[in-house]
This record gives structure tokens, sequence and C-alpha cells, in this order.
């Protein structure tokens, strides 16, 4: 077939030579490259060793390889530039094709195996031909070089080929080497392709061969034999040999387009794809594929052809097919990205970023904001040696009124995460949340189908509307939620399916809306057993209160005057950036170092007291167990994975505590609420600058004594942290700007803090406002 | 000079498009050239009403070979790919458009000269009103053989009357930017050629080989907004009292209030995707079964609301839900053997769906119904419809107004943002299901008038002051202060009313007054439901 001949002034005969030249002396990449492409046996002759190609023409001789890929990466490495030859193979692909297999050709070493009965017919044929013709003394010029061809002649495109979409494959493209990225919808049956027919002769018994280029093909009927029947002319003497035929196996796919690559909108489109040879049988539908080859055009013939004038229909013929992994898609590290996360490591006020950028266009909730960012990162999950596993993944359930946004920000996570499945209580299909045991369809067999909680093994399971699942379900989620995994014991199949996942729940209060009148623990309506289970509950309950009405009726009317959501007043984090950042976080493995361990324990037992306490004035409304200290370690690990730190500090304990506490007063009435610890910004700013100032001077031996931590300062919204010590010490304001950021405040509550207390004469600011001095009394 | 070109491009299309290839050969975008000539040819109003219109009426068979045609239309598919071309013969001449060549013998082919052209499937728009049609068109000569379409699958009613065209798109840069459902006049010539796909079978369809179109982006119909007041009794406010009255007393038994309702719906659409401000749905409850007595079963009475509905409207279609219709119609489009087939809400953006639910009798709704359903609740609540195919599904953009009728206290199956039981009188009940022809139409003047106010409300554009605003929101904390029901849903909502409210008075800022009155309509619908 004639293609667009690009470059008039190519000289094909130089063009075979520059070819020669680099199929005998290429040497690869080193011996390794060598072997990692030929599987090499042992057997090699050691002459050829390092040759890349004419190792392979060996094989190919010896009837041992049938697929030849010449990679244009080691061109253009012989070449030292993709200008030259390089460009003229992509544009002119299908001449290069040729060219090269004149090349081989001529170069093809002589086989060092003889001929077995394992080889196909006209290999047999061809062979004893050519020992009758030598015994003949050459009386025949042997045949024309692309009957002998037995290999297939791949050209695999360089790497930094950028796939493109079926649509963006225009007339431009025809006649040279692209690479095409899509999902393989349909693949035909593999089917032979005539590539050369062999014919008989019934009178002079010499055989004829045709070569078959293309769809249709007329067969002959005279005996080509010059010598005996031609001379004779003698006429339909010739039988088709089916056995000594070559064919070659080829498959007709299609591709689409995958989603990422079609302007919102648009249909997706497909192509059809030829495979030939040896790449036959490599895909199947729902592969996603990078196919290189070449972008050919075939006129219409026959009926077709007359009637709707000079048309062609474009077909990819396959030289390179490159399979894409599942995982593709969930990261690909770019240097932007890279360069992004650097910075983001850096930033001093990242954790409140981050949380603010989950479900941005949510407004306020940012404790449960932070929670769920928690959730994401997770907490590191620990085998112990005798195969008990403690597990690292944050359980968080969500609970309220309806219309607080509790799905949109279900569906946020499902959508972050890297493996998040967002399902309801309800569950749709029959295989619902666990596993199911089904019956295939085709085979008749059982199957295990996994529920969603089997699909979000490693990631999270967000459950909208928990209240109402099933009750089978729901006992499975026991299982789930500590041991992580799924036990089945149905239809004869009894085994154990991992479930690591996180799982983020959303309920409903018992009827629906919270009742007030009723106690929390009848409003929420979950069983102790599966509660406890939950790391942190919050309850998020749509009261009547004038600011945040306003804002709600500002923020709808904004939307309805100028029909775009009003600005943000914080910059947000794009969602692949921070999946990016997460994945990293999880990489680290935080240990809680002993003086850390202590202060938890600490905590614990005064949480344990406080329990307890509540429990006697019958006011508790939930359980501090030992999964409560467990939940307290995790959220403690997952701050410090946030922060990329192999330890866990204090300041990490503390908001682990402050959201357990804040969860857990979320469930209070307002009324409750009074007697809360002073916890202003500025209380817990100075509290920080506290604590900084204490490990600065004591160490890391020290040992806290914060059970007296509760008191006020004459204005009522300080906590005058008197158990510390006197002396004068100094805390650099870079040190405390990053701590204090890092905790989630602004750097206007840092300075109304310091101010504040500055009036208070507890410190002063020091060397040009560069370090902060605490004054003793 | 332009009216001789018009008189030859009518007369002869093909050979007025190779004389301005002899003209213009030297042209390296001649496809754009084409539709540059034609367009200017055919420009005004009057020279391309000229054009003889193919459409049910006049379909394909009734035109000979390579006539020149205008047919409006819904793009159905744009997935198959595109086809190549020789630009030009051997000989020189003109290639593309269809124009064969007398040569018979194999020649080589020039692929230098190659360019490619989009396919297209485009079919007669679905639910297109009579009268939109006839404003358009010119008036209709109903033909008296029935086409029979080839295809039809390719069609969201493949029952019903349509035609469906292969379309070939020369001028590329243009056909790139065609989406599904989006309504266009095609211009070109008509032929009929094979089909181009990749199956075995070969299927002669009628080909448009185009040269220019025109595209439709909201609707093809246009009316002014704010309304033009032509007289004293024809006021926005005053058409839109009788407009009311109208639809109450044809369609709802005389509820002036649900017809009100209806109203505020049929000029909804989409505003704004992100975010998201979207047309309300209606539920208009209690709405009675069709009387039993009649001949007709009850499935197949269709409420006179149906017919009034078109009589308003350029787009608006009816769908019969039964448990059959649910089980076996594909509501969603869906690809198979690479051929995308349609669904039944594969409509133009900006038609009205009215649904009616009294068909469905008790049974068992199936997988193929379970999904219908499923897929008609996400077009309402996000207006977005998935169009399925092998391995993945793409989300594609809808703007379809719903209006479900139901018997019960609400819609057995969907979810609509607004519910209002019908108040009727018993004895008109057989005014709910009556024949289109016993429908009373008002005089000419006063129907054009309705359909002015109908279609200029769905283009409007209604502002809301800051004043309107600062009110709105003082409104809503005051309400919740005395009523902690009240959440931020009935906020959406009632600021979505007002403004179509405000819409449907033609009004150009959203005022006060117009908030109180929408909200206190929403307060006598509220009362209804208890």
């Amino acid at each position: 077939m004639a293609l667009p001949v690009v470059n008039i002034n190519v000289d094909y005969d130089a063009e075979r030579d520059k070819i020669r030249h680099f199929l005998v002396n290429y040497t690869g990449k080193g011996i390794e490259r060598g072997f990692a492409d030929l599987g090499l046996d042992e057997d090699e002759p050691p002459q050829g060793r390092g040759m890349k190609y004419m190792q392979q023409l060996q094989r190919i001789a010896n009837r041992e390889q049938q697929m030849l890929t010449i990679d244009l990466e080691d061109i253009a490495e012989f070449e030292k530039t993709v200008a030259d030859l390089v460009y003229r193979i992509r544009n002119n692909t299908q001449r290069y094709v040729g060219l090269f297999s004149d090349v081989v050709d001529s170069v093809m070493p002589t086989p060092t195996k003889d001929i077995s009965e394992h080889d196909e017919v006209i290999d047999v044929i061809l062979h004893q031909r050519r020992e009758r013709n030598e015994r003949l003394e050459g009386l025949e010029e042997g045949f024309p070089d692309h009957l002998l061809r037995r290999y297939n002649l791949y050209f695999q495109p360089l790497r930094s080929d950028i796939a493109m979409a079926v649509r963006d494959v225009k007339g431009v493209n025809l006649g040279k080497l692209i690479t095409v990225r899509g999902i393989v919808t349909r693949v035909s049956e593999v089917k032979p392709l005539l590539l050369v027919n062999a014919y008989t002769c019934d009178v002079c018994g010499s055989e004829t061969f045709q070569e078959i280029s293309r769809k249709q093909f007329t067969p002959i009927v005279d005996c080509q034999n010059e010598n005996e029947c031609k001379k004779n002319g003698i006429h339909g003497s010739l039988h088709m040999q089916t056995r000594a035929c070559r064919f070659s196996p080829f498959q007709e796919v299609k591709i689409q387009e995958m989603a990422d690559q079609v302007p919102v909108g648009h249909i997706p489109r497909s192509m059809t794809i030829h495979v030939n040879g040896s790449l036959t049988r490599q895909m199947n539908p729902g592969d996603v594929v990078h196919l290189g080859g070449i972008f050919l055009p075939v006129p219409y013939t026959g009926f077709q052809a007359v009637r709707a004038g000079l048309l062609t229909d474009t077909y990819l013929e396959t030289h390179h097919i490159n399979q894409l992994k599942k995982q593709y898609s969930d990261m690909e590290l770019t240097p932007e990205i890279d360069a992004a996360l650097v910075h983001l490591r850096h930033d001093p006020a990242l954790y409140q970023k981050l949380a603010q950028s989950i479900a941005p266009e949510i407004y306020g909730h940012m404790d449960v904001k932070k929670a769920l960012l928690l959730l994401l990162v997770g907490g590191a999950t620990k085998s112990m040696g005798d195969g008990v596993k403690i597990r690292g993944d944050i359980n968080v359930c969500l609970m309220g009124d309806p219309g607080v946004a509790k799905s949109q920000l279900l569906k946020y996570i499902a959508k972050v995460a890297p493996r998040g499945v967002y399902t309801t209580g309800k569950g749709s299909s029959g295989v619902g949340l666990t596993a199911a045991v089904m019956r295939d369809p085709v085979t008749d067999e059982m199957v295990l189908e996994g529920g969603a909680l089997v699909l979000a093994d490693n990631g999270i399971c967000c459950i909208d509307e928990f209240d109402k699942m099933e009750e089978t379900d729901r006992t499975a989620i026991h299982e789930v939620m500590e041991q992580q995994t799924i036990s089945i014991s149905k239809a004869g199949i009894s085994t154990t399916l991992n479930a690591r996942t996180s799982i983020l729940a959303a309920a409903n209060p018992l009827y629906g809306r919270y009742n007030p009148k009723v106690s929390p623990v009848e409003n929420i309506n979950l069983p102790a057993a599966l509660l406890s289970r939950f790391d942190l509950l919050f309850l998020i309950l749509d009261k009547p209160s004038r600011d945040e009405d306003e804002r709600l009726a500002q923020h709808v009317t904004h939307v309805h005057m100028y029909s775009q959501p009003p600005e943000l007043e914080f910059e947000t984090i794009d969602p692949l950036l921070i999946r990016h950042y997460i994945a990293g976080a999880r990489q680290k493995r935080p240990t809680v170092p002993p003086e850390v361990s202590n202060y938890v324990v600490e905590s614990y037992v005064r949480l344990r007291k406080q329990s307890k306490e509540e429990e006697e004035q019958n006011k508790s409304h939930s359980y501090t167990s030992a999964r409560t200290l467990l939940g307290v370690l995790r959220l403690a690990q997952a701050l410090a994975r946030l922060r990329y730190s192999d330890e866990v500090e204090h300041g990490d304990v503390d908001e682990a505590l402050r959201l357990m506490e804040v969860s857990k007063e979320s469930l209070y009435e307002d009324e409750d609420r009074e007697q809360d610890r002073d916890r202003t910004n500025t209380s817990q700013i100075f509290r920080l600058m506290k604590d900084m100032a204490n490990d600065r001077k004591r160490g890391p031996k020290r040992k806290t004594k914060r059970t007296k931590r509760i008191g006020k300062g004459p204005g009522g919204e300080r906590d005058m942290d008197v158990d510390s010590d006197e002396e004068d010490e100094e805390l650099s304001m870079v040190d405390i700007r990053a701590r204090v950021l890092a905790a989630g405040f602004t750097e206007a509550q840092l300075m109304e803090t310091i101010i504040n207390y500055e009036d208070l004469d507890i410190w002063m600011r020091v060397a040009n406002n560069s370090k902060l001095r605490f004054t003793s009394n | 000079m332009v009216s001789a070109y018009f008189a030859d491009a009518l007369r002869d299309p093909t050979s007025e498009l190779q004389e301005l290839y002899a003209r213009a050969s030297t042209s390296q975008d001649f496809p754009s050239e084409v539709a540059r000539h034609f367009s200017r040819v055919f420009s005004t109003d009057d020279t391309f009403r000229e054009i003889p219109v193919l459409d049910v009426h006049n379909p394909p068979e009734s035109y000979s070979s390579r006539q020149l045609v205008r047919f409006r239309a819904m793009i159905q598919d744009t997935s198959p790919s595109s086809e190549m071309y020789l630009r030009r013969t051997t000989g020189g001449t003109l290639g593309g458009w269809g124009i064969h060549s007398n040569e018979d013998e194999e020649i080589d082919i020039d692929y230098n000269e190659l360019r490619e052209c989009n396919i297209l499937w485009a079919v007669s728009v679905p639910g297109e009103s009579t009268w939109c049609g006839i404003e358009l068109d010119g008036s209709i000569t109903p033909s008296q053989s029935i086409h029979k379409p080839l295809r039809s699958h390719k069609h969201p009613d493949s029952d019903g009357r349509h035609i469906g065209v292969q379309i070939k798109m020369y001028d590329t840069a243009v056909a790139e930017h065609f989406k599904p459902t989006e309504v266009v006049t095609f211009v070109g010539i008509l032929t009929n050629e094979p089909l181009h796909s990749d199956g075995d079978h070969e299927l002669d369809v009628p080909t448009l080989h185009v040269f220019f179109a025109r595209h439709h982006p909201h609707s093809a119909i246009t009316r002014a907004y704010p309304f033009v007041t032509r007289s004293e009794e024809s006021t926005a406010i005053k058409t839109r009292e009788r407009l009311i009255k109208w639809i109450a007393d044809q369609s709802l038994g005389g509820d002036v209030e649900a017809a009100e309702w209806v109203l505020l719906t049929i000029i909804a659409r989409v505003q704004s995707r992100h975010p998201p401000l979207l047309p309300p749905t209606l539920t208009i409850s209690h709405f009675p079964p069709p009387p039993t007595t009649e001949s007709l079963s009850p499935p197949a009475a269709i409420p006179s609301l149906s017919d009034v509905l078109s009589a308003l409207l350029p787009l608006a279609r009816t769908l019969p839900l039964s448990l059959d219709f649910l089980n076996k119609t594909r509501f969603a489009p869906e690809s198979k053997e690479e051929d995308l087939h349609s669904g039944a809400l594969q409509i133009p953006q900006g038609s009205v769906l009215l649904i009616t639910e009294h068909g469905v009798q008790e049974g068992k709704l199936v997988e193929q119904g379970l999904v219908n359903i499923g897929t008609l609740q996400e077009v309402m609540n996000s207006q977005t419809l998935a169009y399925r195919f092998l391995f993945s599904q793409f989300s594609f953009p809808t703007d379809i107004t719903c209006i479900v009728l139901t018997e019960g206290k609400k819609s057995a199956f969907f979810k609509t943002d607004i519910v209002i039981p019908l108040k009727f009188d018993p004895e008109s009940l057989s005014t709910l299901y009556k024949p289109a022809s016993d429908i009373l139409l008002p005089d000419v003047k006063e129907l054009e008038a309705f359909r002015d106010l109908v279609v200029g409300s769905r283009a409007g554009k209604v502002q809301v002051t800051e004043a309107t605003s600062q009110h709105i929101q003082q409104d809503f904390v005051n309400d919740r202060r005395q009523n902690p029901a009240i959440t931020s849903d009935d906020l959406i909502r009632r600021m979505t009313i007002a403004k179509l409210y405000a819409l449907s008075l033609h009004e150009i800022e959203l005022s006060i007054d117009t908030w109180e009155r929408a909200k206190a309509l929403d307060e006598r619908r509220k009362a209804r439901l208890v």
C-alpha cells in the first residue's frame, strides 16, 4: 500500500545502510538489558553476546522467536538523535517496516539448528526446496525474500511519546507511528489472516507461492513454473495447499476513550485496532492500554465504494501494546506535585489548611473536618508477634439532623480517599455491605462476591444512613470495626476476608430529628458495643442561632444573586494534592516515646475517673473504655503522621484529647456546656506556649503533672497554668509561631494572646520582638 | 448576485458547490468556505424558509436524490469515528459531499488529499410541539405515506413518528463542538448512502451532506423578555392571571392554585450548575385516575394537561408510566455493540416532561425498571443523565423540568421539591382527561400572548437586589427564631420559587413584594398538605 511520502529526497539505499549498521552494531545498554529482553538461554552462541538485535535474529533463524521489536529508543541512543532516522520512521512507518525487513533478510544469519518435525509445513517445504535447488546446482534463483520471512517486525515507540485520545487522531496522523490510550471494549476472535497462499501443480509438481497483502485476492490458476508448465502452455493445473499456506493470527479490537479524555458533555469515541502476529491475544475487554501503532486508511471496497464515492475508513495497525496497571489512576507523582508537597510540608498552618480544604463548600464544622482529616491519614496498624493486630484505622460517626450536610462530607471523603467506597446502610444490591456467596450465571460455580466493606479494604468505607442498616450487616460491622476482617460461612464456603477499612458512618437520630426532650442515648439509638468502636462520634444539630442563620441566608441569597458561590475566606488545597500529601503521610509509622505515653496514661486515668463520676450522676452519654485509650493513641499518631514526624509529641496527644472531648461535648445540651473548662483561643494558645517553655526547660526526661490545669484567670478567659516553674524562660518567636499555627490557630489569634498576656506581665517580648521571655512573679 | 446564487443553490446544489470550488479551489479550508458562502446566500429568514424542510411530514423518500433540504434535528450520537474522503479527484474536481467519481477503475489514491469528515446521527426533535414546527417551517401538509424510520432505536421515542438521518459534517472545526441532545438545523444535500459503521450488515440510510448548520443553544423559538405590553388588557400581570385560569379550567378541574404552580414549574430551567440552581420538580398529588367508564383503557388515557403544555411550550413530552413501560423501555442511552441506543430521557435541554403514574398497576418491577426509576430521579435531583457504555458511564448535563401526576399523597417513585395536592370539583373529573380536540383554545391573539409569556419567561433573567437580599436574610432569621423546624432547604426552595414568580411576571428584579407573594403561595401550599 502506498503511503504519503513525506520526504521526497530520502535516499533509501543510504537508509538501508544506516539500518544495517544499526542492526549489526547495536549492543544494547549492557548485558543485563540483553538478558531481560531475550529471556536468554544458556546455549547462546558466545560471539553474539551483547548484540541485542543480532542475537534475536539468530533465534529467529533458528525458528525460536517470531517477534522482532525494534525499540526506537535504541535507534535514538545509537544515533544520538531523534531527528534523523527515528523521525523518518515515525513519519513513514509502514515504509520503514519494509526497509527494516529487507535489511533483516539480508543480514539474517544461517540457522544453527536443523529442521525438525515441530516446524511449520511451509518451512519444511522451503527447506527441502532449498536443498533440492542446491542439488540442482542453483537452477532457480531462489525465493523472493518476503516469502521466507517468518518473523513479525514491530517498532516500539519512544517512551516520551504522548498517548493521544482517540478524538485527537486526525488525518495528519495518517501513516505515522502514534500512541493512543483507551479502554478495550471489544475483542474479536483470533482469525487466520492469509499472508502467503501456496499452490501445487498437478502436472509438474512444483509449488507456486502468492503473497497476499489485502483483504481480497484472486487465486492463481495457472502454474508459474517457467521450465515446464508455462513453456508447455498448461492451464488450470494449480491446487491450493492449505497446509503449506502461511497464516498470521489476526484480531480486530475496539478501544474507547477514557472518561478523562472526553470533554464534558461529549460522547466517547472509539477506534478500530488491528492486531497481527505475536501481539494477538494480549488484550481483554476492560483493559486500559497504550497502543503504539500506525494510523492507516483502508479504502472502501466493492459495493460500498461505488455508493459512497471515494471514502476510506481508518484503523490503527498495532506495533506495541502497553497494559497499564490498575493502580495507575491512583497516584502519579509529577515534579510539580512533588514541589507543591514540599512547600506544603513547610507550611506551619498545615493542619488548619488541610482541614479547611475538606469539603470547603460546607461552612464551619471545623472540628468535624479535622476528625475527618485524621480519619484519612489514620494511625499505624500494629501486628503483635502472636498474630494479634491492633487496628490503626480511625472510625468516625456523624450523627445529626437531616440537612446538615452529613452526606456531602461523606461523599467528599469517599472521593478524596484512594480507595473510598460510598454506600448507604440500606444497601441496594443483595451483596450489601459485607459479602455474599453467589452462583455465577455463566459457569454455575459458587463465587464469593465482596460487598462495600471488602471493596474498601485499605481504604475508607463511607456508610450513609447507618441507623437504617440491616441487622445482619450491623452485626458484621462489629467484626470489621475491631478485627478488620469479615467471616463468611455460607453455602459450604467458610472463609475470612480482609476488610482493613476505616468506617465513616452518618446516621440520623431516632425518629429523624434530634429530640431534645429525650436523653442523648435514646436519640442516638445505636448499641453501646457499636458506639464504643467509633473513635469519634459527632452530633451535628441544626439549632437556630442568629449568626449561623444569617450567614446561611447570606450564602443562599448570594448564590441566587450571582449564580456563583461566594468567595471562600481562606485558600483551599486541591483534592489531588491532599491525596498525595496523605499518601505520603501514611507511609510514616510514628512511635510513642515513653514520656508521652506516660502522659497518655495519666490522661486516660483522668478520663476514666471523670466518666465514673458522670455515671454516678447519671449523666453519662458515652463510655470510656480501653478502646478510648487506643483511640487517643490512634488520633495522636495520625497527627504525628500529618507532620511527617516519626514521633508522637505532647501536642498531638493534646489535640487528640481535645477532639475526643469536643466530640463528647457535642452530645451535651447547651446548659451543660457552661461548666466546661475555659477554652477560648487565647488561653489555649497560652497553654501551648507554656508547654513549650516547660518542655524546653525540663528536657525530654520531664514528667508532667498537669492534673491541676483547671483554673481561671482574672478575666475569666485565661487559664492560669500556675503549677509550672518560676524561672525566666526565653522562647524564639519563630518556634512559637510554627507551633501555634501548626495547632490550628491563626496569626491574629497569636498576636492577640501575646499582647493580652504582655499586658498582664506574664511575659514580655525581647530582642527586637524575636523572642519572648516569661517573667517570674 | 446573491439571489442568483440562491435560485441555483435551490435548484442544483451540487453544481453550485462545484462552481464554488472552481472559484475557491485554492482555499486551504474549503469546507468553512462552503459554510460561509451558503449561510450568506440563505442569511435572511425569507430565503432560509425557501429551503425545503425534512421532517416527518416530508420524509426522505419524498425528495429526489441530492436535493437541498434543511433538517431541524436533535443530535443523538456523535460517537461514529470520522471518515476520510478524497478532497479532490485525480481529475482535479471536487471530492466529498457525496460526489461520485465516474471512473470505475481502481485509481491510486493520493493520501495527501485525504481529509476527514465528522459523522453524526441526528433525529427529529423529540417532543417538539406542532405550533413550534409551524412557526419555524410554515404550514404542514400531512403526507399520505407513513415514513418507516430506520434504526428507530436511535430515537428516544422509538415507536413514535420520527426520522433519523446520518449527518456528514465536512467543516470539522464546527462539528467538534456538537454535543448530544443539542438542537441544530442542518442545511445540505440529501442522499441515500450506506451507514458508516463497523458492522458487517450493509444498510442504506438517509444521509445529509452538510453545507452549514444553525445552532439553537436554548430553544429554536425565541420571545422577548420582558414582555412587550400591547394594550391595557395584555400586561404581564393580567395575561398571567388569564393564563393560570385557562390552565386551571382546561386541565386541572379549575384549581387555580395548582395551575399557578404548574406555570412556575414550566418556566424553570437550569440557571447554573456550579453551584446548582436547578429547576424545581413538582408533584401534583391526589390527581384522580381517568374515569373507567370511557372506552379507553386507563393507561392509555393521557391527561389534558399534556395537551395544554404542548400548546404553550415548544418542547413538551409525556411519559405515561406503567409497569410494562418501566420494565421494558430504556430511560438512559446505552451503547451496545459500539452503537449508542437512545433512551427515553435523551431529550433536548429545555424540555418539560409530564410523568403520569396512574397507569402503574400491581406487579413486579424488574431490574431495568429499578434502574429507570433511579435514572429519572437522578435527572430530577441533579439534572445529569448517565449514558451507559461498556465498562464506564458518562454523565451528560440535562435540563428537563419534571411534573409528576400521582393519585396518592405523594409520588410512589419520585421525590420532588414541591408537592401540591389537587383540589377539584368532582363534577369536572372528565375534563381532566378530555381528548385534545375538546380543549377550548383561546383566540389566536390570546394564545400568542400566552406563549410570549411562557417562552419569554423561560429565557428571562431576574436580578436579586441587595435590598431584597437583606430583607430575605432578615426574614429567614426571624422565621427560624419562631419556628426552628424551618431549615436551609426551605430557604433555598422559597428563593427559587420567588425568582420564578418574578420571571412569570416578567420582572427584571425580584421585589420584596414578589418575595412576600411567593412566600404566601408556598405557605398556602403547605397548608394544603396537612
